[in-house]
């Protein structure tokens, strides 16, 4: 136990064996080398086991048929056309929505530091709920969605009877004799549905005015296919229906896109608040000092300095929302119920189904084909996934220009 | 100890005594004006807080126009707390407040109704570390006049971004890459495209916090005689750890300590004949 340079150690720990020399600590130090690399291998391994069954599942299911059709009751046909529609439609209004909301949250709470007692409190009061916020169930926001974008508290009427409408049309519809389609525009939604009178006139499929010939009972129908075509029995009461314009909009929101967007909107916000939070942070303060010092209102220097440099990570966390938004599966469960549904949303009120819940139901069947369209809609969502991030991706990198 | 001075501006030809580095010549302009200059600054009585901490006491002071003011004095003298009052940058700071009178000719600065905006429009600083944005040079020196002014042409804006590199020279330097980044930038580089971009707003005024305190003796050189060459056409302020550099590139020096004035006036009188001992002995280096 000589020390290198002296001749003479008076150094009080001489006596004692150095760790260095004992093998148990080398031992050690190359055993928690490998039990590092093997739980990392672990994940990996698990991921890729997982992505390996699913793919070999699904692959040979995908097609064109399974992307386009809707998920009809044979296996064989069926498709996840209208929950990528719904899902797509869903995560962007989530996405178009949470961005600008988080982001000024963010923005909010690191660069107007409140200056009063009550304006602390009231600060870190916000700051306290969303921390909370971020840790709640989505199931819970599910049943908050429901409240308070689908009902509305009922406080203005029912998707029925709602007490903003624009954008719909209504009709009486009649279905005739020739299993034809003829309609009555109807101009106010108020008045009584209306029943075949002698004389009547209505538009056909087309939108053509033809006549109606109105006979007094079923025996009394024209057996020729020609005739048949546009025959009704004398006051029939017809059925009502709303053709909805592309810009159709009504409050309460019911079980529609719109409603769901805004649902997964309140699950996304507190991740993108706190990550926007945390890239605005790491703004170096030097950076507002100087835009202070050139003059530049607060305003001046969020739009010029702060958001610039924050938008990278600003980014990366939409990137995180959005992968949390589009697997979300409870809340939109809750709120849109397991309905079948044929189309992808055409308007902001319609129906919708998303991606998981198509899978859940498909997985949930007893018959082996469902498991496999289960997993070709895995797939899907993975790559819809994928192609959202590489969207985040694309912004980060173009607003992050090299400037070296 | 913190009576009031008169000041009477040196013309900045005179050699510095205490200086390590008298070798090198001080800038001879003839086309500064060697009368005394009309006070720009006129600080009375001023007092200032950080929360419980009083950080200045009863200041009294003028900054004369078109002069170079030098404050030193040792850490933590209050000597950056009195440069972050005159443009209102301790505005930022929670529980920051002063009493008394910071004026401009036609502005009490510490009112609360002050135009704090139109005030540092006209005030311009330049900070300890240079702090460019993440952005490229031009753009840079271009940030503060797009802020500010509305229907700039192109030409407008180049000739203003050439016109206020050229003041902080550095024209020279990056007139082939304007459209680089500006942290490419060397140390020294950054801190003259901090002064262009401090000057681009038009100011008549510009503090200067340590502006050289982070930078290499070369850079440091280049800077100080920007900062003398400066003086032609604005007020200047510069904070500094520094004898050497107050003593070179000031007309008037106050020195500060423990939150008061000790002494102000002109800088060869302070350095070469200081009235109070405390100035004496931080001037030769006894302490600080």
């Amino acid at each position: 136990m000589t020390r290198t340079g002296k001749t003479v150690s008076d150094h009080p720990l001489d006596s004692l064996t150095l760790k260095a020399e004992s093998r148990r600590r080398e031992f050690l130090d190359r055993g928690f080398h490998w039990f590092c690399i093997a739980t990392a291998a672990m994940s990996v391994v698990i991921l890729f086991v997982l992505l390996g069954s699913v793919l070999w599942q699904g692959l040979s299911q995908l097609s064109w048929n399974f992307l386009t059709h809707y998920p009809e009751a044979n296996p064989a046909l069926a498709g996840i056309g209208p929950a990528i529609g719904g899902t797509i439609c869903v995560c962007l209004i989530c996405g178009l929505l949470s961005l600008p909301v988080g982001v000024a949250t963010a923005v909010f709470l690191e660069e107007f530091p409140p200056k009063s007692k009550l304006g602390r409190k009231v600060h870190s009061f916000i700051q306290l709920n969303i921390t909370n916020l971020a840790g709640v169930p989505s199931v819970v926001y599910g049943i908050l969605g429901l409240t308070l974008f689908v009902t509305m508290f009922g406080w203005f009427g029912s998707t029925s009877e709602p007490a903003l409408e624009i954008g719909g049309k209504y009709y009486d519809q009649f279905f005739t004799a020739g299993e034809k389609v003829l309609l009555l525009p109807v101009d106010d939604p108020g008045q009584p549905v209306a029943t075949v009178q002698p004389g009547m006139k209505a538009m056909n499929s087309s939108g053509e005015w033809v006549d109606v010939t109105v006979v007094a009972n079923r025996r009394a129908l024209p057996s020729d296919p020609a005739l048949a075509e546009y025959a009704l029995i004398l006051g029939r009461e017809a059925g009502r229906i709303i053709k909805p314009a592309p810009w159709y909009f009504r409050v309460p929101f019911g079980r529609s896109v719109l409603a769901g967007g805004l649902t997964l909107m309140l699950v996304v916000l507190p991740i993108v608040i706190i990550s926007s939070q945390e890239a605005i942070r790491a703004v170096p303060g030097s950076l507002r000092e100087a835009g202070l010092g050139l003059a530049a209102t607060r305003w001046q220097i969020v739009r010029n300095v702060t958001l610039p440099a924050a938008i990278p990570g600003i980014m990366t966390g939409a990137i995180l929302a959005m992968s949390r938004a589009i697997g979300e599966a409870a809340p939109i469960l809750i709120l849109a119920g397991a309905i079948f549904i044929t189309a992808s949303p055409g308007n902001l009120m319609d129906g919708f189904t998303v991606l998981p819940l198509q899978i859940y139901d498909w997985a949930g069947r007893p018959q082996h084909e469902f498991h496999n369209l289960a997993a070709a809609g895995i797939v899907v969502l993975l790559m819809i996934l994928f192609a959202f991030n590489l969207v985040a991706v694309l912004v980060r990198q173009f607003t992050q220009k090299p400037l070296s | 100890m913190s009576g009031s001075t008169t000041l009477m501006p040196q013309t900045g030809t005179g050699e510095m005594m205490l200086n390590a580095q008298q070798e090198i010549p001080k800038l001879t302009n003839p086309a500064v004006d060697e009368t005394p200059g009309l006070p720009v600054v006129s600080i009375d009585n001023l007092s200032a807080w950080y929360s419980d901490f009083q950080a200045l006491h009863s200041l009294r002071l003028d900054i004369p126009g078109n002069r170079v003011t030098a404050l030193i004095g040792p850490s933590g003298c209050g000597k950056s707390t009195l440069l972050k009052w005159i443009n209102r940058m301790n505005d930022t700071i929670p529980g920051a407040r002063a009493t008394g009178s910071l004026r401009l000719p036609d502005i009490d600065i510490l009112a609360s109704s002050t135009d704090v905006v139109a005030l540092r429009r006209r005030i311009g600083i330049v900070f300890q570390k240079p702090n460019p944005f993440p952005k490229s040079i031009y753009d840079n020196v271009a940030f503060g006049p797009r802020l500010h002014y509305t229907g700039l042409s192109r030409t407008k804006l180049q000739e203003l971004v050439e016109w206020s590199l050229r003041k902080a020279a550095l024209w020279d330097e990056v007139k082939d890459r304007l459209n680089q980044s500006a942290l490419g930038l060397s140390g020294g580089q950054q801190q003259r495209l901090c002064i262009a971009r401090a000057i681009a707003i038009g100011p008549e005024i510009l503090l200067m916090d340590e502006p050289c305190s982070a930078l290499d003796p070369a850079s440091t050189r280049r800077i100080e005689d920007l900062i003398y060459e400066l003086r032609q056409q604005y007020t200047i302020v510069i904070v500094t750890h520094n004898m050497q550099q107050a003593s070179r590139c000031s007309d008037q020096t106050a020195f500060f300590f423990e939150g008061r004035l000790v002494e102000s006036g002109p800088t060869k009188e302070l350095f070469t004949r200081p009235k109070q001992k405390q100035t004496n002995d931080y001037v030769t280096g006894k302490f600080g």
